[in-house]
């Protein structure tokens, strides 16, 4: 009998225009949305090849103090599906001692707060909500009134066939109606990514693409039984759709903007400018902590360096006296750990900016499950990688592989190594008057005679250096035995653990407005 | 057999549509139900359908309790209500072949539904033809078609004529005393006092939920059921007032 009723449903559903107009949408919006989301995928790709390039470059390191590596982390092909914060944020991080990573670089330095959803984004999923949502009202806002309405409701059940399978029969009907019109949007979607060869899945995100399927038709159930609680709960097919209308601009647009605008209002941050003017405050305190130590160490004989590439964290050196090395190495060893102790400081004010951020998306995220199309959307994000969660493991990762390599620099004593910031060879290193001698052909004998000219300009004194003298010819280091950063994205196991409380909500209310509509529909007046 | 036992019907807003019904419709009998608006015509009907719940008594079908057993008993009812719609995307034949496969007859053929429409005097041009192309009067008639086809041994009718012109009115009066013949079980509510007195074996008149008259076909030819009627209808006029 339910299958009797649901053939009917099917039949009567797909002769009205509204089955019509299902496919039209979904022919001209998702292919749309589809390229649109392609060449954002693509033009992402562009800026991760020429940020990784720029990152083998300066990932080369000739001294230990130049080796601050560059990671960058490769987009996903499934931002195509959702692009959630993904693109609201840099994918790049510098891994430096004196900086525990807060934020990859790119939109970090917004006052706004990227973890936020943006008001609208136009890729797949979000047109995809759009379309399910809205047919699934059209299709359900009626399923009980229209009947009622035409009075074939009360021929129906002057029949000996019970509410319940009338209802079972009729929501089948109307999923058997909406299914193709999903499947049909998946099939367009990856049709039209096909169509991009340099678009590649591995079969991890193959099953992705299955999951975000499934949670896809578990959305367009919940949606058929919101319109049918609300069908079931008036008596005219009129009232029925215009709530349903209130409840889709609710639910797509109105609470997610209300939830991002809320949360900041709930949750304050302070600016970026104030926490930068702290952080400046610290490195201050740093920089006059290892000026004082400075002053501390025994003077170089001679404060002259034939070559120096300063920037980052520490000098390259070279052609300078052994004292000079010298003090340069004493100074390390104190400023290096001194250096990683104040990122410590900076950190625990960054951690909580950042923490705030996170609490105001979170309190973001929670309001705006107010809506079944935002707590899918969350889910979507969680299996595509694309959420605030995949950008925070991206970042704990990065943070975590600083460690390690601190860590490495501590226990094989790089600080306290000449190789900290020169290449020369420290039995080559030469005291102020030798250099004197070596750099004047013996012209000048010492450093002593040299100032004895009393000329400022006394490199044109200078007529021969020793090749290690120039950085420039310095060779690479062999960093394979350094660790080495691997970004390990989220498990497709942890992701559906992850989406686990949004599946549970999502089927919850499904099952809960399932209940209610049953037992409005058993009790519902036909006359 | 239609029985009502004292049949009683208050709504939660306390209104009480009907009150203490006490009916028999035997075989092979016409009962029209004349009344006002808000009477408990339709009430009494949507009682035996078991669309509402009754809060006394008991309505039977062939005995069966329809509150109790409604699904067992509705396999012994056929029903038109006033106004058949029915689905305009279907044609004719595909109404009444879902209709009659929830009516408990799933091996109908084609020709089976061909014929069925021929009796209530659907022209063969229609049989295929959308419902949405139909008038009123015919759509009544796919409605009759639809309780006939289940071949229910009681039928209940809610204003089948309202809205439909004298001919069409009269064909469907007709089909009824066809079906009378074959010894259904007949009961009608309707304002048509006039298809009353051409056809009906009794004829009971309700006022606020109670059948303040019952009258045999010989009864009311022999008082005027119009006059009879007309008093009713003015006695509750004056009491409105």
């Amino acid at each position: 009998m339910i299958l009797r009723i649901a053939t009917k449903e099917l039949y009567h559903n797909i002769t009205t225009p509204r089955f019509i107009t299902g496919f039209v949408l979904s022919l001209l919006l998702i292919p749309f949305s589809i390229v649109i989301s392609i060449n954002e995928y693509k033009s992402k790709i562009n800026v991760f090849q020429t940020e990784q390039k720029q990152a083998d470059i300066e990932n080369q390191a000739n001294v230990y103090s130049a080796y601050r590596p560059v990671i960058v982390k490769k987009p996903t092909p499934l931002s195509i599906f959702a692009r959630g914060v993904s693109y609201n944020l840099g994918d790049r991080v510098k891994i430096l001692f004196g900086d525990i990573p807060m934020m990859s670089e790119g939109k970090a330095e917004s006052r706004d707060n990227p973890f936020l959803n943006r008001f609208f984004t136009f890729d797949f999923i979000s047109v995809l909500i759009i379309i399910i949502s809205l047919m699934s009202f059209l299709f359900t806002y009626d399923i009980c009134t229209w009947e009622r309405e035409t009075g074939t409701l009360k021929i129906m059940l002057s029949n000996p066939v019970s509410r319940a399978s009338v209802l079972t029969g009729k929501m089948l009907g109307t999923f058997l109606t909406l299914l193709p019109m999903l499947l049909f949007s998946y099939g367009l979607c990856i049709l039209v990514i096909m169509f991009f060869p340099f678009i590649h899945f591995t079969s991890s995100e193959w099953v992705r693409i299955g999951l975000i399927f499934l949670l896809s038709v578990v959305f367009l159930v919940l949606f058929m039984i919101i319109g049918l609680f609300v069908s079931s709960r008036v008596k005219h097919s009129g009232t029925a759709i215009v709530i349903c209308l209130v409840l889709w601009v609710t639910f797509l647009f109105i609470i997610p903007n209300l939830a991002n605008y809320s949360a900041k209002s709930f949750v304050k941050v302070r600016s970026v400018e104030n926490l930068n003017f702290d952080i400046q405050e610290i490195d201050k305190e740093f920089y006059m902590k290892f000026v004082e130590y400075n002053q501390k160490l025994p003077k170089a004989d001679w404060n002259m360096t034939w070559m120096v590439i300063g920037g980052g964290e520490g000098n390259r050196i070279a052609g300078a006296s052994q004292s000079y090395f010298e003090k340069e190495r004493l100074m390390n060893i104190f400023r290096e750990p001194l250096r990683i102790d104040y990122a410590d400081k900076k950190w625990s004010i960054r951690k909580v900016y950042i923490t705030k951020l996170g609490k105001q998306e979170k309190t973001a995220q929670y309001l705006s499950f107010l809506s079944p199309s935002e707590i899918f959307k969350k889910s979507i994000n969680s299996l595509c990688a694309t959420g605030a969660e995949s950008h925070y493991r991206f970042l704990d990762q990065a943070r975590k592989y600083r460690e390690d390599l601190i860590r490495y620099y501590k226990e094989n004593k790089f600080f306290s190594s000449y190789l900290y910031f020169t290449q020369q060879d420290p039995k080559s290193f030469m005291t102020a008057d030798e250099m004197v001698n070596t750099l004047t052909n013996g012209e000048i004998k010492t450093l002593a005679d040299l100032n004895a000219k009393n000329d400022p300009w006394v490199f044109k004194y200078f007529k021969n250096s020793p090749p290690d003298w120039d950085i420039n010819v310095w060779k690479f280091m062999d960093l394979s035995q350094f660790p080495q950063f691997v970004y390990q994205p989220a498990k497709v196991s942890n992701d559906i653990e992850d989406s686990l409380l949004q599946i549970g909500m999502l089927t919850t209310l499904a099952l809960i407005l399932f209940y209610f509509s049953y037992r409005a529909f058993i009790r519902y007046d036909v006359r | 057999m239609l029985q009502a036992i004292d049949l009683t019907k208050r709504y939660e807003d306390q209104q009480l549509a009907l009150d203490a019904l006490n009916l028999e419709i035997k075989e092979g009998e016409i009962f029209f139900l004349l009344g006002a608006n808000g009477a408990g015509k339709t009430t009494t009907i949507n009682l035996f359908l078991n669309f509402i719940e009754p809060t006394g008594g008991k309505a039977l079908i062939n005995g069966i309790d329809v509150t109790k057993e409604p699904l067992e008993s509705k396999k012994y009812v056929s029903y038109v209500s006033e106004n058949v719609m029915l689905y305009g995307n279907f044609t004719a034949r595909q109404n009444l072949d879902f209709f009659a496969k929830l009516g408990g007859k799933p091996n109908l053929t084609k020709e089976d539904y061909y014929m069925r429409m021929r009796e209530v005097g659907l022209q063969e041009e229609a049989f295929e033809k959308k419902l949405k192309t139909f008038s009123k009067g015919m759509r009544q008639k796919v409605g009759l078609t639809i309780a006939i086809i289940k071949d229910a041994p009681n039928i209940l009718l809610d204003e089948p004529t309202a809205g439909l012109d004298p001919k069409a009115a009269a064909e469907l009066m007709q089909i009824l005393v066809n079906l009378k013949r074959q010894g259904k079980s007949i009961l009608m509510c309707t304002h048509d006092i006039f298809r009353a007195k051409n056809i009906a074996d009794r004829v009971g008149i309700m006022k606020e939920g109670r059948l303040v008259m019952v009258r045999t076909r010989s009864e009311f030819l022999e008082d005027d059921l119009e006059k009879i009627y007309m008093n009713y209808m003015q006695e509750m006029v004056i009491e409105n007032r």
